[in-house]
C-alpha cells in the first residue's frame, strides 16, 4: 500500500482502473503517474488482479433455482372420476324429483271416493311419470345407473295393476306408492353420497401455494 | 415483473431463469462451496419472491442481489458458528459447476483451471465485506453504484472496500509468481515488499 504522500494512494489506483477517479484528481494523478515507476508497476498489479478476476469462469448453476409452480389442473386420475360422480348425483337427483312428483300425483286423484271408475284414470298418469323416472326398483338396488332399465321395466306393471288396491286397503300404501317412496329414498341417498364422495375426490387434491 | 409481484410464480420463475445464473456465481464466489452456495441462491429466490411487493428500486438485478448478499453473510455467520460444516463443504469445492461457456471469446479467456482454483481460495481469505465488493464490481462488473445498492453501502465504502480487497488479493497473487504485470523473478525478489 502507498503511504508516501508523493504516490497515489490505494483509492485512487483502484479508481483509475475503473475510470472512476474524480475528474477534479484526475490531471494531478495522470502526471504523477506519467513520472513516477513505482505507481506505474503498481497500477499495473491492482489491473492485472481485476483482470485475473474478471475472467474467472461464470459457473453452470447445479440445478434450477424455479419456484414450483401450483398446477392448473389435477392429473386424469380424480378429476374425471369427480366429474361422472357430480353427474351421477345429478342424475339420481332428477330421479328422485320424478319420483317425487309421482308419488304426488298418485293420491291427487286418489280413488278413495271412487275406488274402481278412478282406477283407469290413475294408470295412465302414473305410468308416464314412472316410465320418464326410471330408478324405482323394487328390490331396493342401489346402483346407480345400472339399476334403473330393470326399474323402468318393472315399474308400469307395478303401477297399473295395483292402483284398486288403495281403496281396500285404507291404512297403508299400496305396492305402487311404496316402491315409489322406496325409490325417493334410494335415489336421494344415492344423490348425497355421490356429490359427497365427488367432494371428498375434490377437496385433497387442491393445488399446494409456492412452499 | 408486474405479474411476479402480484404473486404469479410462473412470472417469478422467469426472473429466475434470468438471474440464477449470476445469483449462483455472486454465492458460489462468496461462499466458495458449491452446495452452500445453490442452497443460498435458493433461499434468496424464496426470499425475493416473498418480499417482491416491496420492490420499488429501478433495477431488479440490484434488488435481487442484495438478498443474495444477505443470504450469503446469513451463510457465513452461520458457518462462523459451525466450522465442521464448512469443513465437509471443503471436500465438494472442487466441483463448483462446470464453466458455463467452453469456448470463451478472445476477451474473456478462462483461466487455467488451477489458477482459477487459486483465486477463489485468495478470495476466500478476504474479510467477507471486501470480497462481496470484488466478487460483484470485478468478477461480476456490476458498476459501483449497483454495488453499493446490493451491498447497502455509500459508494465510498464500495471504492474503499474493493480497493483493500484488490490490494490483498494482488499481495497474494505476487507472493505466489502469478501476477502477469510482473515477471516471476521480479516478484520474488520483491516479494510483499511496497514500492
Amino acid at each position: 500500500m502507498t503511504t508516501d504522500p508523493r504516490h497515489l494512494d490505494l483509492e485512487q489506483l483502484s479508481a483509475l482502473i475503473d475510470d472512476r477517479l474524480e475528474p477534479e484528481a484526475r490531471p494531478t494523478a495522470e502526471a504523477h503517474l506519467a513520472s513516477c515507476a513505482v505507481c506505474q508497476q503498481e497500477l499495473a498489479d491492482l489491473r492485472a488482479t481485476a483482470g485475473m478476476l474478471r475472467t474467472l469462469p461464470v459457473l453452470q448453476p447445479p440445478r434450477s433455482f424455479r419456484l414450483p409452480e401450483p398446477r392448473p389442473a389435477r392429473p386424469s386420475g380424480r378429476r374425471p372420476l369427480a366429474l361422472w360422480l357430480r353427474a351421477a348425483s345429478g342424475l339420481a337427483a332428477a330421479v328422485f324429483v320424478l319420483l317425487l312428483i309421482g308419488d304426488l300425483l298418485a293420491p291427487s286423484t286418489g280413488p278413495r271416493s271412487a275406488p274402481s271408475a278412478a282406477a283407469p284414470a290413475t294408470a295412465p298418469r302414473a305410468a308416464p311419470a314412472l316410465r320418464a323416472a326410471p330408478a324405482a326398483p323394487e328390490g331396493g338396488q342401489p346402483a346407480g345407473q345400472q339399476s334403473s332399465p330393470p326399474a323402468a321395466s318393472a315399474t308400469p306393471a307395478s303401477a297399473a295393476t295395483p292402483q284398486p288396491d288403495i281403496s281396500r286397503d285404507t291404512g297403508r300404501p299400496s305396492p305402487a306408492i311404496f316402491s315409489l317412496r322406496v325409490g325417493q329414498v334410494l335415489a336421494a341417498a344415492l344423490a348425497i353420497g355421490l356429490f359427497v364422495a365427488s367432494l371428498l375426490l375434490t377437496r385433497p387434491g387442491r393445488p399446494a401455494g409456492p412452499a | 415483473m408486474e405479474a411476479a409481484r402480484r404473486g404469479d410464480v410462473a412470472a417469478f420463475n422467469r426472473l429466475v431463469d434470468a438471474y440464477q445464473s449470476l445469483a449462483y456465481n455472486v454465492a458460489y464466489r462468496t461462499l466458495g462451496q458449491a452446495e452452500t452456495a445453490a442452497d443460498a441462491t435458493q433461499d434468496a429466490f424464496l426470499a425475493a419472491f416473498r418480499g417482491i411487493r416491496e420492490f420499488r428500486g429501478a433495477s431488479f438485478r440490484a434488488w435481487l442481489l442484495r438478498i443474495v448478499v444477505n443470504t450469503c453473510y446469513d451463510c457465513l455467520r452461520r458457518q462462523r458458528r459451525r466450522p465442521a460444516d464448512s469443513l465437509e463443504a471443503l471436500v465438494e469445492q472442487e466441483h463448483a459447476g462446470e464453466p458455463l461457456d467452453p469456448s470463451p471469446g478472445p476477451e474473456r479467456t478462462a483461466l487455467q483451471r488451477e489458477t482459477a482454483a487459486l483465486i477463489q481460495r485468495l478470495l476466500d481469505e478476504l474479510p467477507a465485506e471486501q470480497r462481496l465488493a470484488v466478487v460483484l464490481c470485478d468478477v461480476q462488473g456490476l458498476s459501483y453504484e449497483e454495488a453499493a445498492e446490493a451491498l447497502a453501502v455509500p459508494l465510498g465504502t464500495v471504492k474503499s472496500r474493493l480497493a483493500r480487497g484488490r490490494a490483498q488479493l494482488r499481495d497474494a497473487l505476487a507472493a505466489r509468481g502469478e501476477l502477469p504485470s510482473r515477471p516471476r523473478r521480479l516478484q520474488s525478489d520483491e516479494d510483499g515488499a511496497p514500492p
